[in-house]
């Protein structure tokens, strides 16, 4: 079956200054009707530029699409379609919801009149047809009495509210995929599992696929089909939930999950954090972007050869050129000498 | 059964009290228009200034139907020539023997009317540009704010010299007599408020452009592009009613300036012509019979402009205050 939307070598710089920040290099990924896709990456990584790119809300310029990305949903590119076309596109098709519900929402507006815009633009309902539906997906997204609260102002609600309205707005035209970038990140704890639990429940009722972004490593644990780790904007590690979490195969990766606060450790395990900072996007190193913070570098192969995604397993794919895993001791002294001969370092093209 | 429902009202008043982050407050006080009264009101001055002004409108708008319109009559010019306040003229007559509370009640009407005109000619090109500059920015803002630029730095009294052709009336020839008269009256009624709004719009496209820069900036207007929505409809449906807010003030505040920027022009001649009378009007020629002892008629209009530029600076500080979000508890 063809997947929804198929993202081919999405490369994207922002012209600056300084020079070309190189933000999102070469990525591929696709994702399947009703499918749940998690991405996860620090801040810089590329998450957002990716999802924005995908529907073309980049302000162009200053950013710069490579003229052979392509972004194909439902069997066309939406990079070469024309305004009016994409805007089509937007809303009724891809919706998206922002990380902060404060600042997404019009203040000056009234709810009943944010939720309707897109039914009137998208689905040319009239006042009434479109306020009974904006009720129905008020209460679908669980936001009491909704027929009373049509009237009220963005203030009027909580933070959690509002990202509800975000959600009952998104999915209002019946979108086929949903990009949710960082919806929990500025809400907190319980509101956050409540956000995702309606997000989970609406992909069941629905069956819209949804392209979650976060930096999070839980919120994706319980949430997502397919994982895709992205570091220096590029993808370094993709594989269903599961394997990611049980056997990460990339240095970051594990270093990713090693930062992470666990109940059940035993005794006074320290954390241990991922020492350094992300690469200057504008002067990418010529080896691999993580080698200088990678606790398992062999300097001499890695500043040499920027690691492709390969098959580490069935369905799971890693970009490093060895084969690391947990349980691979982390040398004391960063090997100045060549482990891996250029023989053992496996190949396999890109996909 | 009493007791238990006391307990359950006491905390939702609490939440009331507490703001917005108690989630849902359904208290029927959610009406805009009713917070922003409540904020409103607590500007003494403000509500000093709107009821005073709204006794000023009165005057303009009924004060006509009372008084007698001031018309030169030959026959009683010379026996009312500057005589002092009393009961038939409370606020004396002048050198032609005209009613100095005729001129300033029908002086009203027009001061008010060109005064607001220009202030509505002012506030819609100048938002107008501003949004779109702001908006757009790139070498349209450029371009726009270049423009804008050109019209701050034309000297006023240069465009009137050029448009007192058309504005003032031209001198009495053989046969056209008080046709001409009337036309370059009715002209500068229409004239001179366009004018003065095309020389105050930067001022307020300039405050648009800045709000609109960090309007745009806020993730609601990328959400609305993500939701498919046109640029122009972005403009009209989600920038417009941000900007709202400060043009109603500034335009306030530009009605003020314009009342007194119309007096300066008809007192020189080059505003309002007579047979139409607008305050400025009424003060031109005063200052000879000022020394002369009458006071009244220089005094009764001047405090008229003066009464009605405070009212309207005590409303557009009231209306600042109230408006502004960050005053909101």
């Amino acid at each position: 079956m063809e997947p929804l939307l198929k993202v081919n070598n999405l490369k994207v710089a922002f012209k600056t200054d300084g020079g070309l920040v190189k933000a999102v290099n070469d990525v591929n990924f696709y994702l399947n009707e009703g499918e749940t896709l998690g991405i996860v990456g620090e801040s810089g990584s590329g998450k957002s530029v990716t999802s924005m790119a995908i529907m073309r809300l980049l302000p162009t310029p200053p950013a710069v699409i490579d003229s052979n990305s392509q972004v194909i949903f439902k069997g066309q590119n939406l990079l070469k379609l024309k305004d009016d076309q994409m805007r089509k596109i937007r809303g009724k098709e891809i919706a998206m919801i922002f990380q902060d519900p404060m600042t997404s929402l019009n203040p000056v507006l009234t709810i009943g009149k944010q939720i309707t815009e897109s039914l009137k633009l998208h689905m040319h309902l009239d006042d009434r047809a479109a306020s009974r539906r904006a009720i129905e997906l008020l209460k679908l997204v669980g936001i009491p009495s909704a027929d009373k609260r049509l009237g009220d102002y963005p203030h009027q609600f909580s933070g959690g509210m509002r990202q509800r309205v975000m959600i009952a707005m998104a999915i209002s035209c019946d979108p086929k995929l949903l990009i949710a970038d960082e919806p929990t990140t500025a809400l907190d704890v319980t509101i956050q599992a409540q956000i995702l639990e309606l997000l989970k429940r609406l992909r069941q009722e629905l069956g819209t696929a949804i392209m979650l972004i976060t930096h999070d490593l839980g919120v994706v644990a319980g949430m997502c089909d397919r994982i895709q780790v992205m570091y220096a904007g590029k993808i370094v590690e993709t594989a269903s939930a599961k394997p990611l979490y049980a056997n990460p195969r990339m240095p970051y990766t594990i270093g990713l999950l090693n930062s992470i606060p666990r109940l059940d450790s035993e005794g006074q395990d320290r954390l241990i954090p991922i020492q350094g900072l992300p690469p200057d996007m504008i002067t990418l190193p010529p080896g691999c972007p993580f080698e200088p913070r990678c606790a398992y570098r062999q300097p001499v192969v890695c500043q040499a050869k920027v690691p492709e995604l390969r098959e580490v397993e069935e369905g799971h794919r890693a970009a490093c050129l060895f084969d690391i895993t947990k349980e691979t001791p982390i040398p004391e002294v960063p090997a100045p000498e060549v482990v891996a001969t250029a023989n053992d370092v496996r190949i396999s093209p890109a996909g | 059964m009493i007791d238990s429902t006391q307990k359950i009202t006491a905390p939702t008043k609490d939440q009331k009290n507490a703001g917005n982050d108690a989630g849902a407050i359904s208290n029927d006080s959610h009406s805009q228009l009713y917070e922003f009264w409540q904020r409103y009101r607590r500007h003494q001055m403000a509500v000093f200034g709107t009821i005073l002004f709204i006794i000023l409108f009165l005057v303009a708008l009924l004060g006509p139907f009372i008084v007698p319109e001031p018309v030169v009559d030959t026959a009683t010019m010379f026996k009312l020539k500057n005589s002092p306040p009393s009961l038939a003229h409370p606020f004396g007559t002048n050198v032609n023997g005209l009613d100095v509370l005729g001129l300033v009640v029908y002086g009203a009407r027009i001061s008010l009317f060109l005064s607001v005109l220009a202030m509505l000619v002012a506030c819609g090109v100048g938002t107008l540009v501003g949004i779109v500059s702001g908006y757009f920015g790139g070498w349209v803002d450029a371009t726009l704010m270049r423009v804008a630029d050109v019209f701050l730095s034309v000297p006023l009294i240069f465009v009137l010299l050029l448009a007192s052709r058309f504005l003032v009336n031209p001198p009495p020839e053989g046969g056209t007599g008080s046709n001409g008269v009337q036309d370059a009256s009715t002209r500068s009624l229409i004239l001179l408020p366009l004018i003065i709004g095309l020389l105050t719009w930067p001022a307020v496209s300039r405050l648009v452009r800045s709000v609109t820069l960090s309007v745009k900036q806020q993730e609601f207007v990328t959400g609305a592009r993500a939701m498919g929505a046109k640029n122009g409809r972005i403009m009209v449906q989600h920038i417009l009613p941000n900007v709202i807010n400060p043009v109603v003030v500034a335009g306030t505040l530009i009605v003020g300036q314009n009342i007194v920027l119309e007096a300066f022009l008809s007192y020189l001649g080059y505003g309002i012509q007579i047979p139409l009378r607008s305050w400025g009007t009424a003060l031109a020629q005063s200052q000879n019979e000022f020394v002369n002892g009458n006071w009244w008629w220089a005094f009764f209009p001047g405090f008229f402009i003066l009464l009605t530029v405070l009212a309207i600076n005590f409303i557009g500080d009231g209306l600042r205050d109230a408006l502004d979000p960050r005053n909101k508890r």
